[in-house]
């Protein structure tokens, strides 16, 4: 389905689509607040922290275009995704626009990609890199052990700010970036809401979403509620429903490619969708502990969680969306879905599911993609 | 099964692995009668610490090593079938799900040495997105209790690790680290404690882990008798048998004697001047999980180039990796220092590129084959990084790809033309 009218004439929509489809000019504009950037490569980067340090975070998109770093680089075992953000970090695209990048722990592939980059860093005279970071959060596992361990992670990581930018952070400075972050979170819940009404396409909620993370919170707060204000009235989209899981997408090719063929995406797992704005930090007298209690138990990836912990959360993330299907779409070598489905399909019934295996970048088989989509799209009528 | 058309099994010079195996195969059986009488048994990751298991007397089964010999028994095909009649993949994650398959399995006491016993507890890491998954899966398929001991990123990147390890480990992997596994180790001994109703006796702790340094030390001196020895005495189809059937055991003194016994074995054909290859020309390394399947491949070059496999990183790791002094003074921390720190040795640059080329010089390495599993998600070396280390310092690198554990998709003609073309486009021209 081609980009509505409605979308593209709401200025708040195209201010967010614009930053999102080029992240490179997007961080050379939110630099002219003058604050520092700071890249994060990971879904549970504690962004919080970074606002409180009077740094601006910044959401590490991939590089999309030719990748011979990541091809020279790193081992087939990576697939399109890491690959894509491997390339950006080393390209030098993002040149002078990066201070500082944050790695995070929720795929063990980005913690290998840091272990790469600080060898490059040893090895190679030329090399230039930003001051580098790693938040080593667990999130799989789910006790207090561990949720005792990321609050070590998250403190020590408050101190690499606090090394960074030479200053102190008060608590008070925390609560407000919990504040700012837990706004734009809420603001993201309306328009949730409305993919769930089938009133927005999930390409273009990818645009609202995915543009936020490159304006200051406040100014992404009113963008995105501004939005939400217009979309109540935009039309039903008119395609069956779908929720979708598998390899994060971080452009808006493949759900285009499904909205063509007749699905809209009205639900997902991922961080530039609904996993964002799902839930919010407390605040309590110790605020480090409320980051670290809201990354470790967000809805869980699959890249760190188990079978039957998906098995609960994915079917109920279809049954509270009311999503017509399933579609589950991977990349070469993203595959740990593969190992959670049996266990869901046993709990789904018959819902119409379509799996997609095996994926690179670019798509080397679009119109075979479509032709799979469309007939899916004719199942699901059928089954309706 | 895969039907093949070539010789899979190595020709055994040695009498070790011949005694190792026997009582492998003997253990297991036994396995089998101690877990009817009511014992716990434990199934663990390769990088787990089993030598508080050891300590405890509960009896384990490593899910690596467990693939090697399903691997070894040709039976890899016919487990990953398993996998795919219940809705997975037959053809990824083979190194890591051979132990689910077999619990899939309606005839388990036909697999190798009357089948994996169901395990009543289960000890993993947390890393692969996959393996997590896979070892979830399997522990509810057995009805095992799992403890999952967390990861903690390693940001000490020292330089020649292996001088460090033996007494200088705090160092090597940092205190904050340390303390962290020691407290993961301290939940670890709580956990086994609750669910085995047995007591970790810290004396005999301390016995285990010094028969490891000294089941070590034997590799060590053996390692180091193969570098310097040209032409050398055994290869790696010698060793690797010999080595791993030990290593699970690591801790008790029958390891310790096995490893003295490699030794000795390979002292008196190094004394007596004999020669695995007598024709030896070439002394290649190989990087990788081991050919469980076909140990025979390494022996195949032999003949036709003189070519002989003398280094792999099961006998080298024992020789570098294990080893940690000082264990009375904390037993728990210690142990914490060596088994922390294996996943680093091979997947952490520059902790692998360098040992690499370090044992590629000490050996009097000529080429290095790299084994790199192109089914592993969670395959990550930094690849280029030790490709490029070595050819830096002379040694030509030829890389396979290549599923370790899996027989059916292993093309013995590609593999063989491969690794001839590399010897003779490579090998034989940098020699000269």
């Amino acid at each position: 389905m081609a980009e509505r009218t409605c979308a593209l004439g709401c200025s708040a929509y195209s201010a967010l689509k614009a930053r999102f489809e080029s992240p490179v000019a997007a961080v050379a504009e939110l630099r002219k607040n003058g604050k520092k950037t700071v890249w994060m490569f990971g879904d549970e980067t504690p962004e919080e922290l970074i606002i409180a340090a009077g740094l601006q975070p910044v959401r590490l998109l991939g590089y999309y275009g030719e990748r011979p770093n990541a091809d020279k680089y790193l081992e087939l075992s990576f697939g399109a995704l890491w690959r894509g953000s491997f390339e950006a970090i080393v390209n030098g695209s993002y040149d002078g626009l990066i201070d500082y990048l944050v790695m995070e722990n929720s795929s063990d592939l980005i913690q290998k990609i840091s272990y790469y980059l600080e060898a490059m860093l040893r090895l190679e005279e030329d090399r230039v890199l930003p001051t580098m970071a790693f938040v080593d959060y667990a999130t799989a596992t789910k006790n207090f052990r561990v949720q005792q361990r990321n609050v070590m992670v998250t403190e020590k990581f408050l101190n690499t700010l606090r090394s960074w930018t030479g200053k102190e952070i008060s608590n008070d400075e925390i609560y407000a970036a919990i504040d700012l972050c837990n706004e734009h979170r809420l603001a993201l819940r309306r328009i949730t809401a409305l993919r769930r009404q089938n009133k927005i396409l999930g390409s273009e909620a990818m645009n609202i979403i995915g543009g936020s993370f490159f304006f200051e919170k406040q100014e992404a707060t009113a963008l995105v509620n501004a939005v939400a204000d217009a979309a109540e009235s935009w039309e039903d989209t008119g395609l069956v429903t779908a929720v979708y899981t598998g390899s994060a997408q971080e452009t808006t090719e493949l759900y285009t490619l499904i909205e063509e063929s007749g699905i809209n995406i009205i639900a997902d797992d991922r961080l530039i969708g609904d996993r964002y704005s799902e839930g919010l930090v407390r605040k309590s007298p110790k605020p480090t502990t409320d980051i670290a209690y809201y990354y470790h138990m967000r809805f869980p990836s699959s890249e760190r969680s188990y079978v039957a912990e998906r098995a609960v959360c994915m079917p109920k993330l279809i049954e509270d969306s009311k999503a017509q299907s399933y579609i589950i779409f991977m990349n070469h070598n993203d595959e740990s879905y593969i190992w959670d489905y049996p266990r869901q399909r046993d709990v789904l019934g018959g819902l119409p599911t379509l799996m997609i295996e095996d994926q690179y970048y670019p798509l080397r088989n679009v119109s075979e993609l479509k032709d799979k989509f469309a007939s899916f799209a004719e199942k699901v009528k059928g089954a309706n | 099964m895969a039907e093949k058309q070539y010789e899979t099994r190595s020709v055994k010079r040695l009498n070790t692995p011949k005694l190792t195996g026997a009582y492998q195969k003997q253990w297991f059986m036994g396995l089998h009668d101690r877990i009817e009488k009511g014992e716990p048994f434990a199934f663990v990751g390769a990088n787990c610490p089993m030598e508080l298991l050891q300590a405890m007397d509960i009896p384990f089964v490593v899910n690596q090593w467990w693939t090697a010999i399903c691997s070894a028994k040709q039976m890899g095909p016919y487990f990953y079938d398993l996998l795919e009649q219940a809705g997975y993949r037959n053809d990824i994650c083979s190194y890591c799900a051979a132990a689910y398959a077999c619990s899939l399995d309606p005839k388990p006491e036909e697999g190798p040495w009357g089948g994996l016993p169901a395990p009543t507890i289960a000890i993993n890491g947390e890393g692969c997105s996959s393996g997590i998954k896979i070892e979830e899966l399997m522990c509810e398929s057995f009805g095992a209790d799992s403890f999952r001991i967390q990861s903690f990123h390693q940001d000490i990147i020292t330089d020649n690790w292996w001088e460090y390890s033996m007494d200088r480990w705090e160092e090597l992997v940092g205190t904050e680290r340390l303390d962290f596994y020691e407290n993961e180790l301290r939940a670890l001994v709580d956990f086994l404690e609750e669910k085995t109703g047995r007591t970790l006796d810290m004396n005999k702790l301390i016995e285990t882990l010094n028969n490891v340094n000294e089941q070590e030390t034997y590799y060590r001196k053996t390692r180091d008798l193969i570098a310097k020895t040209v032409p050398a005495p055994v290869t790696v189809t010698d060793t690797v048998n010999a080595v791993m059937q030990a290593q699970w055991h690591r801790g008790t003194r029958w390891a310790v004697d096995m490893a003295k016994s490699l030794y000795d074995e390979v002292k008196a054909l190094a004394d007596e001047g004999k020669a695995a290859v007598p024709n030896e020309k070439l002394r290649l390394l190989w990087i990788g999980r081991g050919l469980w399947f076909n140990l025979a491949f390494y022996q195949h070059f032999e003949e036709k180039y003189g070519a002989a496999f003398v280094w792999t990183m099961y006998l080298a790791m024992g020789a570098d990796s294990y080893i940690r002094n000082h264990v009375e003074e904390n037993p728990l921390r210690c142990l914490a220092a060596r088994f922390c720190f294996l996943e680093d040795v091979l997947h952490v640059p520059p902790f692998n590129s360098q040992w690499f080329v370090k044992e590629a010089k000490n050996n009097q390495i000529d080429g290095v084959v790299f084994l790199v599993p192109e089914n592993c998600m969670n395959n990550g070396d930094f690849g280029y990084n030790i490709i490029q280390s070595l050819e830096k310092e002379g040694f030509p690198v030829c890389v396979l790809r290549a599923d370790p554990a899996d027989a059916k998709k292993w093309s013995q003609e590609l593999m063989v033309e491969t690794v001839e073309k590399f010897i003779e486009e490579r090998v034989i021209p940098n020699k000269k």
